[in-house]
């Protein structure tokens, strides 16, 4: 015998600490992947349960701050403490991105670590089995039948097995039979699409984009992403449409947008279904505004000091709808009445605020004369009440609906109109103290837009699309007309592809895993009797399937009490 | 054929995992491919496409050591040395900052499709031609906009103070400046950062940078 010399191993794996091989068992260890995926299941609840930085506020430490006070309120000496363990940012901590990447690698080394024997199993599978199999295999069955091996490798054909003669002597024959091997890569299959899942979830999590926001048509184009850089993309809303049918029901919304990278530039119509698709982005119709004006000023040089577009972003002003009849039945005023000022009474809230305004109106029709009303209205039992000021009258309060007689005049208070109505800050001219003024939209009674401007000039402006007025201080100013706007989503989702994929490959692969098993089949053919032992994975009556072949073959002695019995 | 000494039992268990047979075979393969499919995500959404404006010469130049006062590398910040560029102008020539060496540059970034931007160009126009006498100059940079957008914006506003063109937003990229525009910052006659602006310029601020800077 000759004296061998085995190579030093390292010491820790001497001392049986070999950590690769540590890392190795643990990673495969289904026990320890299913703490993983309990421990981020846990970690997500949190993350539900708990309160979360909300993201404008991550970045900004002042913020974050303001926020975290606010916190005390509910966690008490407690917040600082689950602050530092990332409680209130679970999602963005770098434990639990950690704990994500240690499940990829932990599903990754699993996947790979079932790979090889899968293939193996299926490829070179164990075609030669002991006798003593026959006698033990937990799926079994033993009969006696005419025809020999002959007769049983025809009916296992018949029954798309796959089948060889592995071993012949003079006393048996032995056969093994194998079917559905492929379905042996379903398990790995369902590996695969858990590991496509996760890198689809991180390509989202870590490229996706997603963004919204409001393009107004006649605005320049607006970059899509906070960074600048080569891969910046450019919006412009060319057209807002809202097409409606004969009976003015909304039909179809839909931008015609210009997207444009560097110098490329791509025209698409973009609905909320139908997106639009450029540079690799899909970009949505998301919401429809039509409450946006244009407006430009000009100082008295003509140098424009003020040209921008007014969202009035939904906030309103409730205002009342007057007509006015002449004596002769002809209508002087029909239209909502903006709101020209505000009388905020004698309490700090607004239950006793007055709205106030001026009706004006040509005293005769075609006339040039204007009579003027002070007209008041103030919110009391959720009714918006009326009341009209003429000198020597004693006002009276009118309620939806109710008309008064005034100097010839018949004045109706036909309803209330909500307008859209908005405060800019820094209007040029504005005489208010805080330089802001009062711009509202109403519309004619042809149904024209008009902006109504107070705060400007001692007097109010009205202001007729693309008619400009120009005010005391010099400044002139522009209605261009109103705009419509759309919300447009620039969404790009790489991971999509890999969830998609993801789902397909676990539905195909659990279906394969459940309701496909591989059947292997061990068969020994002696003169008299016949042997089988198989394995069906996840098929609990294997062996009665085994004794009805055998009844199929002729033997009498194959099936047992119940065989015959379908549950 | 002869019967094998032990024949195999049939694995019940086929797709149990694989024993640990080395680092390479066995946790080498699971890095592999784990390094490979990074590889990919990095090759296809983070690599860089090279479309930079380096390739036509335009963009941030660098600065030379004479020219850089502060013995520190370029960057964004107060006291340090303006990062350096030269850049298209809209009417299709070039300008740089090292034109407007040995004049305070008022450098404002901006876009037309800012409202903050549009509300502050009237104000730096006036304060631009109230400072003519002295050596200061505004330098707008305008952000990834075309030449005909940046021209209809300086004739809106009858800009007469110069006007380049980020393009390719890499001198934006090198002053940290993204889309919360308007920024401004305020350049010695020496090229160092004095003062940064975020958000619009204000009138005071105004005042003060003549008190502080040009007044004397």
């Amino acid at each position: 015998m000759t004296a061998t010399v085995r190579p030093a191993e390292p010491a820790l794996r001497a001392a049986g600490l070999d950590p690769l091989r540590f890392a190795w068992n643990l990673l495969t260890n289904v026990k320890f992947a299913l703490v993983l995926v309990g421990t981020a299941a846990f970690a997500g609840l949190v993350g539900v349960v708990f309160p979360q930085v909300p993201g404008p506020m991550r970045a900004n430490p002042a913020a974050r701050s303001a926020w975290l006070q606010l916190r005390e309120q509910d966690y008490g000496r407690f917040t600082g403490t689950l602050d530092y363990l990332g409680i209130f940012d679970v999602f963005h901590t770098a434990w639990f991105n950690g704990l994500w990447a240690l499940i990829i690698v932990a599903v990754t080394v699993c996947t790979i670590s079932r790979f090889r024997p899968t293939l193996r199993s299926v490829q070179s599978p164990t075609k030669v089995v002991g006798d003593a199999y026959f006698d033990h295999a937990h799926h079994r069955a033993a009969f006696s039948h005419a025809g020999g091996v002959d007769a049983v490798e025809d009916l296992l054909r018949s029954r798309r097995f796959r089948v060889e003669r592995v071993r012949e002597t003079p006393e048996a024959a032995y056969l093994f039979a194998e079917r559905f091997a492929w379905s042996q890569y379903g398990t790995f299959l369902s590996h695969l699409a858990l590991l496509l899942l996760l890198v689809g979830a991180l390509l989202t999590r870590f490229v996706g984009f997603d963004r919204t926001f409001v393009l107004a048509e006649a605005t320049p184009a607006a970059p899509v992403f906070d960074s600048p850089g080569p891969g910046q993309l450019f919006v412009r809303l060319v057209d807002a449409y809202r097409g409606k049918d004969t009976s003015g029901n909304i039909v179809d919304f839909h931008s015609d947008l210009e997207v444009r990278k560097g110098d490329r530039v791509v025209t698409c119509t973009a609905t909320v279904n139908d997106p639009c698709t450029a540079f690799g982005y899909k970009i949505h119709q998301a919401a429809f505004f039509n409450d946006v004006a244009r407006l430009r000023i000009t100082d008295s040089t003509g140098r424009v000091v003020y040209d921008n577009v007014l969202d009035f972003d939904s906030q309103s002003v409730a205002v009342p709808i007057l007509r006015v009849t002449a004596a002769d039945g002809s209508v002087l005023f029909d239209q909502s009445l903006p709101q020209m000022d505000t009388d905020p009474g004698q309490s700090p809230g607004r239950e006793d605020d007055v709205a106030l305004s001026a009706l004006s109106f040509p005293s005769s029709p075609g006339s040039t004369d204007v009579a003027n009303y002070g007209v008041a209205w103030r919110v009391r039992d959720n009714e918006l009440k009326l009341a009209v000021n003429a000198p020597g009258a004693t006002p009276e309060e009118l309620k939806v609906g109710q008309a008064l007689a005034l100097n010839g005049y018949r004045i109706e208070y036909r309803g209330v109109d909500s307008i859209p109505a908005i405060r800019v800050n820094d209007m040029p001219g504005a005489i208010t103290d805080d330089h802001a003024a009062a711009v509202q939209m109403p519309v004619d009674r042809d149904g024209k837009p008009y902006l109504f401007v107070y705060g400007v000039d001692e007097d109010n402006l009205v202001l007729q699309p693309g008619r400009p007025v120009t005010g005391s201080h010099g400044f002139t100013y522009t209605f261009g007309d109103r705009v419509e706007a759309s919300g447009i989503s620039v969404k790009r989702d790489p991971g999509g592809m890999f969830i998609w994929i993801a789902v397909g490959a676990a539905i195909v692969g659990l279906a394969i895993t459940f309701y496909i098993p591989r059947r292997r089949l061990w068969v020994k053919v002696e003169a008299g009797r016949t042997m089988m032992a198989g394995v069906a994975e996840r098929t609990t009556r294997f062996s009665r399937e085994l004794r009805l072949m055998g009844q199929a073959l002729g033997a009498e002695d194959a099936l047992l009490p119940g065989d015959l019995f379908e549950p | 054929m002869t019967e094998p000494s032990s024949p195999a039992l049939p694995d019940e268990r086929p797709q149990r995992r694989r024993e640990y047979t080395g680092p390479g075979s066995t946790l080498g393969l699971a890095a592999l491919i784990i390094l490979v499919v990074g590889l990919g995500v990095w090759f296809f959404e983070f690599r860089d496409d090279g479309a930079s404006g380096a390739a036509s010469g335009y963009g941030v130049v660098a600065l030379a050591p004479a020219d850089n006062p502060t013995g520190k590398p370029p960057a964004a910040e107060e006291g340090r040395a303006a990062p350096n560029f030269r850049l298209a102008t809209p009417d299709g020539g070039a300008a740089g900052l090292a034109d407007y060496r040995g004049k305070f540059v008022l450098l404002n970034f901006w876009a037309s499709w800012c409202g903050p931007c549009r509300a502050e160009a009237p104000e730096l126009q006036a304060f631009a031609d109230a400072q003519r006498s002295r050596p200061f100059v505004v330098l707008g940079v305008n952000q990834q906009e075309s030449a005909s957008d940046a021209t209809a914006f300086a004739r809106d506003f009858d800009l007469s103070y110069p006007l380049v063109l980020d393009r390719d937003g890499g001198v934006s990229q090198a002053y940290r400046v993204g889309r919360g525009l308007p920024v401004s910052f305020l350049l010695s006659p020496e090229g160092v950062i004095l003062k940064v602006y975020i958000g619009q310029i204000s009138r005071d601020d105004l005042d003060r940078l003549v008190k502080d800077y040009l007044a004397g």
